[in-house]
């Protein structure tokens, strides 16, 4: 069970660094550089072993292994590790991603004092999201989500002194941890509709069939099904996590921790761990149908996240905000994706996605780290003169995202996307809402390259490239993103066959089949229109944006995010801060109340037995010393000191004694 | 029984006589001993102690024990009463206007009532005991012969023992009354 | 002259020593009723002598000779301890000699 030490490894590097002092900066970078490595080397056995493995012809290859973890009574939790396909890739994306990211923390954060606990975390951080990926039961799946979440809390607040920190790390916490209650809930259900909540057990596992249609057929609440009930559930763990709308709020905070962080968190592989989530579970989500009520929520949220996210990243001027909206929206299409029933064109979009936010991240955090800690696109510019090899990896890694055609991962992924989106028989809104979501996408992200990249400078800091162990990585992942192009390809539809166990083969005829080109060109003609429009407004430096000068209040709305924070400060924080208000009210005037009463009680109590000791029970001891001193008085009296009283009795009792005698003897 | 003594008496005058030597000092020692008894000037009680000892003396030669009646006198009245005769004279209170009461605190009727039960016990045996019906014997008589044989003989223990003890008191009194003679 | 009427005189004369000796509150009243109840006892063994089968055996009057003797000792201890207590509590009142008091 070698896999099992694929999150060990980095798990024990963590508690080893945990140890370490603040100044040993090298022994913790190499240790967790060293642990990752060896976890990613790990990871590409376990891939290149499920590539070679066949299962049954339409099965899945799957490997796992259960072990028992907790027993209670009769029943027993069981916990597992499980490699397949849809996990192999995953796995190998986050590993490898990670530890090109971890290279990459050791130059950005060279001059950060806590250099050291950034690496445990970071550590931590990949045990946990390997831990979700590697799981065979929904329990260790929870349990590491939470670890995530808890190592994305230490991450974004790594600088806590920063109140903003704090404060965005705190919201994300208790953001996501809204989500994990339905997780939690869902969970629950799940282990008392199918009795186990392992997902593959030799035939018992809940994603197995038995338990799907026991689930399927079993009607709860409002007419639907036990099995969409559990995954709507999941859902709002998956969401939280992702970052769908309604609680996507914190995504864009959480751009306070470093750079690394969000590359690696909350680009690549943390929010992708709720779209790994739903495809996991997809048996669930699609046990009463492709069509089902569960798939069908995820599809409509993701496309309304998509479009959502997008029409807000056009107006924000934050460098690493507008990716972070840009990550939301293209989760949005991911879910989208999953809605719609296609699992592999998520799975592909979200790998694809992975190699090249990451990319986009870490250039951002380059042109952050060489204008000085500078994070304003309205004060960069030019800065392709200063940093050319920032500007071609950060090209490339947009022109992925946008979805510029052939070349590019992006293109070929998002169009798989449209294309099951648009065989969606329940409507065809959502395929609309992405094609705007696409030109948008295309839109914002020029818009970020004119600022930041074109024109001449503006700030007042000298930029410079950043060192090599930055840039390495950066080429790195940039061609990987040309390089995923390939295997994403419907001619080659190699995940497609990779993921369902079918054979493949590359046929170029398959580019023909189910209007493919048809959206394949369409896609184009959006991809052109969104950068050559934005390639217009922005090419020239403006102090007030021009989408301002055209519509200024939806700009500003824009700006604003649309206002979701301050509903959501105006509603729920103030509903629980009434809560608070009355539970402190509750405590101070009723319990403590009921305290004092108690101890009043008490008072009175002791004060009532202390006059009855002392009047009652002193009174009692009182008079019987008394009586006691009284009759001593008495006998004391008897000694008089005076003979003839002596006398006196004696005289008596000689007296008595003689009549006594005489009596006798008579 | 006082009409069988007037019987006695008339029958037989000789012994009537006889009779009144005995009784005649015995009720003078009643009356001097209830006067010892009742007098307030201590003085005038020890002489009526005095006088009753001596009646008590002249009871006994009458009843036919001669030498205990002159030893009577002779110990009593010569030595013991002029003791305390000298013990009242030598404890005179020192202011002559102190005048306490005779009788003790505790009362005299206690005292009394004490000796007349005490009385009435003794006279209810006397009357009522076979022992005390006894008839007087013919004579009795003690020749002073007969009481030094039996003193040196049957009751030379006793003789001894009395020796020492007189003694002792001879010398405890010598010692107790001494004046205390720190400088 | 029967013995009761000696005895009975014997009585009387015991119960005045008697009430002498509880109700004076002289020391020295005390010591002559003393006395005078030891003349009565001794009057006691006189007529007991008297009125006898066997009067050679002197035994009655053998009891009044150290009866006698004994009366005198004890009158001399008697009075020498009063004088003593004269001496120290400058009283012979029997009630004043309470040391003893409880």
């Amino acid at each position: 069970m070698t896999i099992a030490l694929i999150p060990i490894l980095p798990l024990l590097a963590a508690g080893v660094t945990a140890l370490m002092k603040r100044g040993q900066r090298v022994p913790a970078a190499t240790l967790v550089i060293a642990a990752q490595a060896a976890s990613t080397v790990l990871s590409l056995l376990a891939f290149l072993q499920t590539l070679g493995a066949e299962g049954a012809h339409g099965e899945v290859a799957r490997r796992y292994f259960n072990f028992p973890w907790l027993s209670i009574g009769s029943e027993t939790l069981s916990l597992g590790l499980l490699l397949d396909p849809l996990g192999a890739g995953m796995v190998l994306m986050v590993s490898f991603v990670s530890l090109l990211i971890f290279i990459y923390s050791v130059g950005y954060m060279k001059e950060d004092a806590n250099f050291t606990r950034f690496f445990c975390f970071l550590s931590l951080f990949s045990a946990a999201m390997l831990g979700v990926v590697l799981s065979n039961s929904l329990l260790l799946t929870f349990i590491c989500w939470e670890l995530v979440g808890l190592a994305s809390y230490l991450l974004i607040g790594f600088w806590f002194h920063k109140p903003e920190a704090a404060a965005a790390a705190k919201k994300a916490f208790i953001t996501t941890r809204i989500g994990d209650m339905g997780f939690l809930l869902g969970m629950l259900w799940l282990y008392s509709a199918s009795g186990t909540l392992l997902f593959y057990d030799h035939g018992h596992g809940c994603l197995e069939q038995a338990a799907l249609t026991a689930m399927a057929t079993k009607t709860a609440c409002v007419g639907l099904a036990v099995s969409n009930c559990i995954a709507l559930l999941i859902f709002c763990g998956a969401a939280g996590k992702s970052g769908q709308f309604p609680l996507h709020v914190w995504l864009p905070d959480a751009m306070e921790g470093p750079t690394p962080v969000s590359a690696l968190i909350h680009a690549a592989t943390m929010v992708a761990a709720g779209v790994y989530l739903v495809a996991r579970m997809f048996p669930i989500f699609s046990a009463t149908g492709t069509v089902s009520v569960a798939l069908t929520t995820v599809a409509w949220v993701g496309a309304f996240t998509a479009l959502f996210a997008a029409l807000i990243a056009v107006a924000q001027t934050d460098i690493k905000r507008i990716l972070a909206y840009s990550t939301v929206s293209q989760l949005g299409f991911m879910m989208l994706a999953l809605g719609v029933g296609s699992v592999t064109a998520a799975m592909v979009h979200l790998i694809a996605h992975a190699f090249f936010k990451a990319l986009l991240f870490l250039g951002a955090g380059s042109v952050i780290h060489g204008v000085h800690e500078e994070q304003d696109i309205r004060n960069m510019g030019g800065l392709r003169k200063y940093m050319p090899v920032t500007f071609v990896t950060y090209a490339i890694g947009m022109m992925a995202l946008c979805g510029v055609p052939f070349f590019f991962s992006g293109f070929w992924s998002k169009d798989e996307i449209l294309h099951v989106a648009h065989q969606w028989p329940v409507s065809q809104l959502p395929f609309f809402m992405a094609v705007a979501a696409a030109f948008l996408t295309a839109f914002y992200m020029t818009r970020q390259m004119c600022y930041v990249f074109a024109g001449s400078y503006r700030g007042h800091a000298h930029p410079h490239e950043s060192p090599a162990v930055m840039t390495v990585p950066l080429g790195i992942l940039a061609g990987a993103a040309v390089l995923m192009s390939i295997p994403a390809t419907p001619a080659w539809p190699w995940f497609h066959g990779y993921h369902n166990g079918e054979p493949i083969t590359f046929d170029f005829a398959r580019l023909f089949e189910h209007d493919f080109l048809t959206i394949a060109g369409l896609s184009v003609v959006i991809v052109a229109a969104g950068i050559g429009i934005g390639y217009f407004l922005y090419r020239q430096f403006a102090a007030v944006d021009p989408l301002a000068r055209i519509w200024s209040s939806g700009f500003r709305t824009l700006a604003n995010r649309f206002y979701v924070d301050e509903f959501y400060h105006a509603t729920v924080v103030r509903a629980l801060g009434l809560l608070g208000c009355l539970a402190a009210w509750i405590d101070r005037w009723i319990l403590s109340g009921i305290v004092r009463l108690v101890g009043a009680l008490s008072l009175a109590a002791s004060s009532l037995s202390d006059l009855f000791d002392r009047f009652w029970i002193n009174l009692g001891f009182d008079s019987i010393c008394g009586g006691l001193r009284d009759g001593g008085q008495l006998a004391s009296s008897w000694e008089s000191g005076r003979v003839q009283g002596y006398l006196r009795f004696l005289s008596v009792g000689a007296v008595l004694l003689l009549i006594i005698l005489g009596w006798l003897l008579t | 029984m006082i009409c069988d003594f007037l019987k006695t008496c008339c029958a037989d005058p000789m012994k009537f006589i006889g009779d009144w030597f005995v009784l005649l000092p015995a009720i003078v020692l009643l009356l001097a001993g209830g006067a010892a008894v009742v007098m307030r000037n201590l003085i005038h009680a020890a002489l009526c102690l005095t006088l009753s000892f001596i009646a008590l003396g002249i009871v006994f030669i009458a009843l036919g024990a001669e030498f205990v009646g002159f030893v009577q006198l002779l110990v009593y009245v010569g030595a013991v009463a002029m003791l305390i005769v000298f013990a009242i004279l030598l404890t005179r209170p020192d202011q002559l206007t102190k005048s306490g009461s005779a009788f003790s605190g505790l009362g005299p009727a206690g005292g009394a009532a004490v000796g007349f039960v005490a009385l009435v016990a003794l006279l209810g045996f006397i009357f009522t005991s076979p022992l005390a019906k006894k008839p007087l014997p013919a004579s009795a008589s003690a020749p002073v012969a007969d009481i030094g044989q039996a003193l040196m003989g049957d009751y030379v223990v006793a003789l001894l023992a009395i020796g020492v003890l007189l003694t002792a008191a001879l010398v405890g009194a010598a010692v107790i009354a001494m004046e205390d003679k720190q400088p | 002259m029967t013995l009761q009427i000696l005895l009975a005189i014997s009585a009387i004369l015991f119960a005045f020593g008697l009430a002498a000796t509880l109700s004076r509150s002289n020391s020295i009243m005390i010591l002559i009723g003393i006395e005078l109840m030891l003349g009565a006892a001794n009057l006691n063994f006189i007529s007991f002598w008297r009125f006898s089968e066997n009067p050679s055996d002197l035994v009655g009057i053998m009891f009044a000779i150290f009866s006698i003797a004994v009366a005198a000792a004890e009158a001399a201890v008697g009075l020498a301890i009063i004088i003593l207590v004269h001496r120290r509590l400058k009283s012979v009142e029997a009630d004043d000699a309470n040391n003893l008091k409880g």
